[in-house]
């Protein structure tokens, strides 16, 4: 009964977080929200996730967590390789930029 | 035949990254024939900047190794907004290219009509490339020229001339090897006139140790894939 009620909590401050954070990409809110929302669903009414599991032909409730949690691992790969490209990407700029002005500068 | 005098108007552009062993001797056998010699230093880790320091040279630095692309990207950067800058030519630091070689493209650069040159190890010489380099060099230029639309012998030649009215249109942002196809992939975007001469590159246990990696080639087709999709 506690974890259930740690974990309500968890999903709750986690849907108010996909609410109230400034998302720079719809998706991720969105992902965030219907998460969110599928966890509390579980939690609190184990039949409305089987129903929703069956609508969408997953059939199982379980089946549907397993292939949310799949699928936000792979979003999670594929924003994480993204985001290090342009860190690197930025880095490279940067330090071309400060190589060119270094050598301009002893150059004069 | 090449002008044996002085260069003035043409630079030469050197990548290097840890080139300790060779660097000075490749510098000063430059030297007497190309007054501006531009050697970008990309984040070496070794003694490769002290020797720098004592050759003359124009010398750009990068604080942190970026690879050879970003360090060619740096050097062709500084370069175009030089006002004596009539051309440019690569040229690979661990003695692999001759002198003659530089030297040909030197001059032929400034008074050919085409905007760039690249160098083809293929035209001639092609039996001093080891066998299985041959082969993979044979796949990446049969790819890249089917990506690009070009019709190269080489594509991955280190050895190449710009006339520096098309520097411009030479953006490149791939900072790995695959800045060679980018190379192409851009000369074909922007219609340049362009055409090969024969280089002759010698092979030694250290450039073989010092150049591209074969299990680079994935990276560098994948490259290829992303910059023939870019503009």
């Amino acid at each position: 009964m506690i974890l259930k009620s740690l974990f309500i909590i968890l999903f709750s401050l986690l849907l108010i977080y996909a609410v109230i954070r400034p998302f720079q990409s719809l998706i991720s809110r969105l992902f965030i929200l219907i998460g969110s929302i599928l966890g509390i669903l579980s939690l609190v009414g184990e039949t409305y996730a089987g129903i929703l599991a069956a609508f969408l032909g997953i059939g199982r409730a379980a089946d549907l967590y397993l292939y949310m949690g799949l699928l936000t691992i792979f979003l999670f790969i594929g924003y994480t390789i993204n985001r290090l490209d342009n860190i690197n990407n930025r880095i490279s700029k940067l330090t071309k930029k400060i190589a060119i002005e270094n050598a301009r500068r002893s150059k004069d | 035949m090449y002008n044996i005098c002085m260069i003035n108007d043409v630079y030469l552009l050197i990548p290097v990254y840890n080139e300790e062993l060779k660097l000075k001797k490749v510098i000063n056998s430059l030297k007497p024939h190309f007054k501006n010699i531009v050697v970008v230093n990309d984040g070496s880790t070794d003694s490769t900047q002290d020797i720098i320091d004592n050759l003359e040279v124009i010398n750009i630095k990068h604080l942190l190794n970026l690879g050879q692309g970003a360090a060619i990207s740096t050097g062709i950067n500084f370069i175009k907004d030089e006002a004596e800058a009539k051309a440019l030519v690569t040229f690979d630091a661990d003695g692999q290219h001759s002198v003659d070689d530089a030297l040909n493209f030197a001059n032929e650069i400034i008074s050919c009509e085409e905007d760039v040159i690249f160098g083809s190890r293929f035209i001639k010489h092609k039996e001093n490339i080891p066998a299985f380099k041959r082969f993979i060099l044979k796949f990446v230029t049969i790819v890249t020229n089917r990506l690009t639309k070009m019709k190269l012998t080489d594509s991955h030649n280190g050895l190449k001339a710009f006339k520096s009215s098309c520097l411009e249109k030479i953006v490149i942002d791939i900072d790995g090897f695959a800045f060679e196809s980018q190379i192409i992939n851009l000369v074909s975007k922007s219609n340049l006139k362009y055409k090969e001469m024969p280089t002759n590159t010698i092979y030694t246990e250290y450039s073989m140790k010092k150049g591209q990696k074969l299990r680079n080639g994935l990276i560098i087709l994948e490259d290829l894939f992303k910059s023939t999709k870019s503009k």
